[in-house]
């Protein structure tokens, strides 16, 4: 596991194509066949594999693109919560992170 | 067939010989013993639970028994035993009885994982179940206990057992072990319980166990749905609270209660999602009995309109 730094790339690993989600109130209750395990996203985390769902994109995008969906209904998000759940998504193994001069 | 359709004696000659087959909902269980005041104890709280065929399969063979060679009768002890295994330390001979109740539960707890199983009392009224599922000391019991004393049939103090075909409730209506004070409170609750002697000393303090009303145990075949997700907390003198809480928060709260969520992975997180998309979930704050049930009872009776 590679960790994010702020020009990665990211993207979706095939693990975080299997989960399945419910949501409930303003959580999303997600079971990662993977790893067995339940976990319990707010709508950053969510919005974050929302965003990745069809490309791999840049760390800074995500975190613009999360932040412009979230910000109508909600306050201003931190930059660096966005950045701290895109690192728990990629300790979970259901992001990747990528150096972009590997691309 | 029931327990009580046979002598005393064959009762305790089957405990000490071929063993005492039990219907507890859908287990069964063979139990061996040959300490007298378990036979005397399995006599009055099992009397009209079925006695399976013995051609049925058996989940659990239990012994209760005197150790062989000295500890049979100097300070005497009792040894708790499945399918031949002992599994435990031995208890003093006289909490001989709180011992196997204890131990079928957990025979139950560490093997059924064909069961999503919930620490949960349920109990149910029309077909539709309220389940309480909470930590230990949070008052599960004793107001389990209240409710089916009040016209509520029991499915389980300790277990809520969900099938995974459907997600109905399976009742196990088995002795409900009351502790310390929630002995006498239950005694002046309902002065028709009937509740066996009091164990002094155990590894849980007091414990005093209480035969489930009749009907809970005839009815021990008949499933239910589960209606209502209630997290109930006793709390000395504290105000009746009774609140809607998040189904994210009952999610966590119902799965983190279970004994086996991990287990059955995937199966455990849809059954778990569909009990709480189907149940009102609320937390109760009680220290009234009296209280709480009313509350339950007009709870339940807007959510059953």
């Amino acid at each position: 596991m590679l960790e994010c730094k702020q020009h990665d790339l990211v993207g979706l690993t095939s693990e975080a194509r299997d989960i399945v989600s419910h949501e409930f109130d303003d959580f999303y209750i997600i079971y990662q066949p993977s790893s067995t395990e339940t976990h319990v996203f707010n709508e950053t985390t969510t919005e974050i594999l929302n965003c990745l769902a069809h490309s791999s994109a840049s760390s800074e995008y995500v975190m613009k693109w999360v932040s412009e969906s979230i910000v109508s209904t909600e306050n201003e998000l931190d930059p660096l919560d966005i950045a701290d759940a895109i690192q728990r998504l990629n300790e979970l193994g259901l992001i990747d992170c990528f150096e972009r001069e590997n691309q | 067939m029931r327990i009580a359709d046979q002598s005393i004696k064959v009762l305790e000659d089957n405990l000490k010989n071929c063993g005492l087959y039990v219907k507890f909902g859908s287990f069964t269980v063979r139990i061996h013993s040959d300490i007298p005041s378990v036979s005397e104890l399995v006599n009055h709280f099992y009397a009209i639970y079925p006695c399976a065929s013995g051609d049925e399969i058996i989940d659990f063979h239990i012994g209760i028994e005197k150790p062989k060679g000295l500890r049979r009768w100097y300070r005497p002890q009792s040894l708790f035993s499945v399918d031949g295994r002992l599994t435990f330390q031995p208890y003093p001979v006289e909490h001989a009885f709180p011992a196997l109740e204890w131990g079928i539960n957990w025979c139950i707890a560490t093997r059924a994982h064909h069961l999503l199983m919930l620490h949960s009392a349920v109990v149910e009224r029309n077909g539709n179940a309220i389940l309480f599922p909470a930590w230990p000391g949070h008052g599960k019991s004793t107001l389990c206990t209240a409710l089916v004393h009040s016209g509520w049939r029991l499915l389980s103090d300790e277990f809520g057992l969900v099938r995974p075909e459907d997600g109905q409730l399976l009742p196990i209506p088995r002795l409900i072990p009351l502790k310390n004070e929630s002995i006498d409170v239950i005694r002046q609750f309902s002065p028709g319980a009937i509740i066996g002697p009091s164990f002094y000393g155990t590894r849980k303090g007091t414990v005093a166990h209480v035969r489930p009303p009749e009907d809970s145990i005839y009815r021990m075949d008949e499933p239910a749905k589960p209606r209502w997700l209630i997290f109930p907390r006793w709390i000395a003198n504290a105000p009746l609270r009774i609140e809607p809480i998040p189904k994210s928060q009952a999610f966590l709260m119902v799965a983190t209660n279970s004994f086996n969520y991990d287990v059955l992975d995937q199966t455990s997180y849809r059954l778990v999602t569909d009990m709480v998309n189907n149940c009102d979930c609320h937390t109760l704050v009680y220290s009234d009995l009296y209280e709480a049930i009313s509350a339950i009872d007009d709870l339940t009776r807007i959510g059953h309109e």
